[in-house]
């Protein structure tokens, strides 16, 4: 197979027009941390674009940053982090490859989003702005540099979460944050998941702006290590701000909805946050979905899908479920979401499985056609990922 | 705009007959009547469309939109009819299809925090079906008492708390969009995400080029504990903008941050006397809300800002009264500049915050140039300038000149690294400058994604897109890159 790593924007055209010319097929990729997601497929060649890497313009004072798509994420958030900015997105690597590092592309084409989604978005809504070679070697800019715009279509929203099957990013602008101090915690223990979920949702509606609603069974807290000895679940609310405001919410939040509550402002509670994002629990699961449902569904989801293991994120919005040898099939999931008025995903599986079964929610015919249509649109010749998010798109 | 399909005018009794009995009571054909529909809030173009059809259902919208793709007609979608663009300016040879009837509330679900409603349910109305519970809906468009989600999904709406809480695309949770082959999808609903190409997100602000908006459902957030607004004055706009690019860098987000120069104050004095400062030549409005410990620790920081950057005043509410007369007169500035000159063009430019001063400076000395005044009252914390430039259509060249100052002020956007409209749409308004911002091919990639969806250019045509383009059956496609000289050609 061959491997392309250009050196620049024109090169990564001109490596897309030829093979575009030939018909040959490219997988995109940046060092290839999230190979195993998505379904697998096989390409006559790799388009690697970490060595498109560098800031190009961070701009602090304007909350704005522009990238190389193949820029390690990590690189990005330490030079955030210089000035006090981060990713409001929370940007885990959702690495399943040892040593490989996730880059800037990569994370926003896949869609990544953390525990803040529920309050600040995710990818979708921080890409403000790309430049892009689509599947012709045409380069195109969308988007721009500034955080209200509304000049044409709005393509930074279908560049997260597109897998690479339009186009390949070459440059990302996106919106920074102000970063925030080590978060607070609210902690209630032995809440089962009915009345959990519940207590999150009163949360998310409150005015106490909360920044994390997660839900953690005792399997999953096993898998973090020797976390809450004898606890049968955590709810876990997360405040962040200055410390004086993080003690204020917490506090108001505790007498209003949660007396029996204990907080937590240290090093656990950060710990916790960054492990559930970075998907510890998880490391050894063979079979991993993630479902976005309707937050008062997740109860119902659960009992339906029985998982071995889970994390309940977003209030109950989000959902990871691993099993061992005994997961129920694809189809099964992928029913039990739509009927719940949501969607799965299959996050992790043998490459045998994810070339056989829908890794990405099926979805009705006219959309289906729509998708089509619009990969036509960007890659007329099928070349790029091709088969990575449905089969023959 | 495309020029008018001869054949679909000659057979307009026939279509209009089968028009009705797709919907029946709900199709305006005299020519009186049609006079209502001639325009949007972008007054100054005018065209009375084929016929208004008014559908009650979705049901009723993919059906026209089928027989509308069968019989090759024009559709030209309308919510409220307050774009500020000309996104609803109707084609002498297409049908208006006016969504004012689909006004239900069909479900508010506090337990996923959304609400589900029909595409003419007005911004307001959403907010006001739930605040008894503590809950509103973010985007508010100036307008938002009259225009309606639909619209505000199609022309991704933004407004005065954009800066915190994002735009109606960071808003929305699903959309239900009738393609024009009448086929009805469903993208998203009430999970946080939908799953697949983000799709919704691609058709949040297509300004109805790609399906005609059936259903929303909308994110409701809870109402903040407080909120708190300080007002302040500046011996200069450009210190008021500079407070605001001081603000941005260091790690504040207010809820908004709005500014408006001395010639938009006196305008709102003489309107309804808010009280604002008489000695300073630019104020400078910071909303802040959240809870209370927080809103004033932040006003703290905000008034040392303030104060370093120049502020000759600064106040600050300490009640919900106080509050809504510090905004009163911000409310009113449009109406108020409307009193003032017979006719008034509204810009809506973004540019980097740290230009806002040298901008502003330069849209002052083109002013003078053009012989046109101009007021400021804008958007200043997301760099979203709205200068209302003054004219009276009745004068003998006027209206073309008021169009070359405001085509400059948006080429000035763009060179300092901003864009042609931060939250109006390009509708007919910008069309022709698409070229300032995108080359030729970010244009023709942006109109496949046009043909993908619309392949016969039947939905509202002639917006947004400058060049000529032509779909070919069967996914293929040519785009051929005609520039103006082909004005009378058909336009996407």
């Amino acid at each position: 197979m061959d491997v392309f790593t250009p050196t620049s924007e024109a090169e990564a055209a001109a490596v897309v027009a030829e093979a575009a010319e030939a018909g040959r097929s490219l997988a995109i990729e940046g060092h290839g941390s999230k190979r195993g997601l998505g379904r697998s497929i096989e390409t006559s060649g790799v388009l690697k674009l970490s060595a498109l890497r560098g800031i190009i313009v961070y701009e602090p004072d304007e909350l704005v940053i522009t990238v190389r798509a193949g820029t390690p994420l990590q690189e990005v958030e330490a030079a955030l982090a210089e000035k006090n900015q981060c990713l409001a997105f929370e940007p885990a690597s959702w690495s399943f490859e040892a040593g490989a590092e996730a880059t800037i592309g990569g994370t926003v084409a896949a869609g990544v989003a953390g525990s803040r989604r529920v309050v600040l978005g995710g990818a979708r809504d921080h890409l403000i702005g790309f430049r892009a070679v689509n599947g012709e070697g045409g380069v195109f800019k969308a988007g721009g540099r500034v955080v209200k715009n509304v000049t044409g279509y709005d393509l930074p929203k279908l560049a997260a979460a597109s897998f690479g099957t339009l186009f390949a990013m070459t440059e990302l602008t996106l919106r920074c944050y102000p970063r925030t101090e080590a978060p607070t915690s609210l902690v209630m223990h032995d809440l089962n998941v009915t009345q959990g979920c519940a207590l999150l949702r009163k949360a998310v509606g409150s005015a106490w702006e909360a920044t994390g609603f997660c839900y953690v069974p005792r399997p999953a807290l096993d898998r973090l290590g020797a976390e809450a000895e004898g606890a049968q679940s955590l709810t876990v609310i997360r405040f962040e701000g200055s410390a004086e405001s993080m003690a204020a919410r917490a506090k108001g939040f505790a007498q209003a909805l949660a007396p029996e509550a204990s907080v937590d402002a240290g090093d656990w509670s950060q710990r916790l946050w960054s492990e559930i994002g970075q998907l510890k629990p998880f490391r050894d699961a063979q079979n991993l979905w993630r479902l976005s449902v309707p937050p008062a569904a997740a109860p119902r989801a659960l009992q339906l899908l029985h998982p071995e293991c889970f994390v309940a994120d977003w209030a109950g919005g989000l959902l990871w479920l691993a099993y061992g040898a005994a997961a129920p099939s694809a189809v099964e999931v992928h029913a039990a979401a739509f009927d719940l008025g949501g969607h799965a995903m299959l996050f992790r599986a043998g490459d045998e499985m994810r070339r056989s079964v829908l890794v990405f929610a099926p979805r009705d015919e006219a959309t289906m056609a729509l998708t089509r249509r619009l990969k036509q649109a960007f890659d007329p010749a099928g070349i790029l990922n091709p088969g990575r998010m449905y089969a023959g798109i | 705009m495309p020029e008018a399909n001869k054949d679909v005018l000659a057979r307009r009794p026939a279509l209009i007959e089968q028009l009705r009995r797709l919907v029946p009571d709900g199709v305006i054909a005299d020519q009186d009547a049609l006079a209502a529909y001639d325009c949007d809030a972008l007054t100054a173009y005018r065209q009375k469309p084929l016929a208004v059809v008014l559908p009650r259902s979705a049901e009723e919208v993919s059906a026209v939109l089928a027989f509308c793709h069968r019989e090759q007609v024009r559709v030209v979608p309308r919510g409220a009819g307050t774009s500020l663009s000309g996104g609803a300016l109707p084609l002498a040879d297409g049908i208006l299809l006016g969504l004012s009837r689909m006004n239900r509330i069909r479900e508010i679900d506090l337990e996923n925090r959304c609400a589900v409603v029909e595409p003419g349910v007005t911004n307001l109305a959403i907010t006001k079906a739930v605040e008894a519970q503590g809950f509103y809906y973010a985007p508010d468009p100036s307008s938002q008492v009259a225009c309606s989600i639909g619209g505000n999904v199609a022309e991704n709406s933004g407004g005065i708390h954009c800066l915190k809480y994002g735009l109606t695309t960071n808003n929305l949770l699903g959309v239900e969009l009738a393609l024009i082959g009448g086929e009805r999808i469903r993208l998203g609903g009430k999970a946080m995400e939908a799953g697949g190409l983000d799709l919704m997100g691609l058709v949040t602000g297509s300004e109805g080029l790609v399906g005609v908006v059936t259903e929303v459902t909308v994110r409701l957030l809870p109402k903040p504990e407080i909120a708190r607004a300080s007002l302040a004055g500046f011996p200069t706009i450009e210190d008021a903008a500079r407070c605001v690019a001081l603000i941005i860098a260091a790690g504040l987000i207010p809820a908004a941050m709005e500014i408006m120069d001395r010639f938009a104050m006196d305008a709102v004095e003489t309107y309804c006397a808010p009280g604002y400062p008489r000695d300073a030549a630019a104020m400078l409005i910071v909303e802040l809300d959240g809870i209370a410990v927080d809103v004033a620790s932040a006003l703290g920081r905000i008034e040392q800002i303030a104060r370093a950057s120049g502020a000759v005043s600064f106040s600050t509410s300490n009640s919900e009264a106080e509050r809504t007369r510090i905004w009163a007169g911000r409310k009113a500035a449009f109406a108020a500049a409307g009193r003032i000159a017979p006719d008034m063009l509204c810009m809506d430019g973004t540019i980097p915050r740290r230009e806002l001063a040298r901008v502003l400076g330069r849209i002052r000395e083109m002013a003078k140039d053009y012989g046109l005044p101009v007021a400021n009252v804008f958007h200043a914390g997301d760099g979203n300038l709205h200068p209302l430039i003054m004219f009276d259509v009745m004068k003998d060249g006027d209206l073309e000149k008021a169009e070359k100052f405001g085509a400059d002020i948006l080429a000035l956007c763009v060179e300092v690294g901003g864009v042609l409209t931060g939250e109006h749409g390009v509708g007919i308004e910008k069309r022709d400058l698409m070229p300032l911002m995108f080359a030729p091919e970010d244009l023709a990639q942006q109109e496949r994604i046009k043909c993908a969806f619309d392949p016969d250019a039947l939905l509202n045509p002639g917006k947004v897109f400058p060049s000529l383009s032509a779909c070919v059956e069967g996914g293929a496609m040519h785009v051929h890159k005609g520039r103006m000289p082909f004005a009378n050609l058909p336009r996407l």
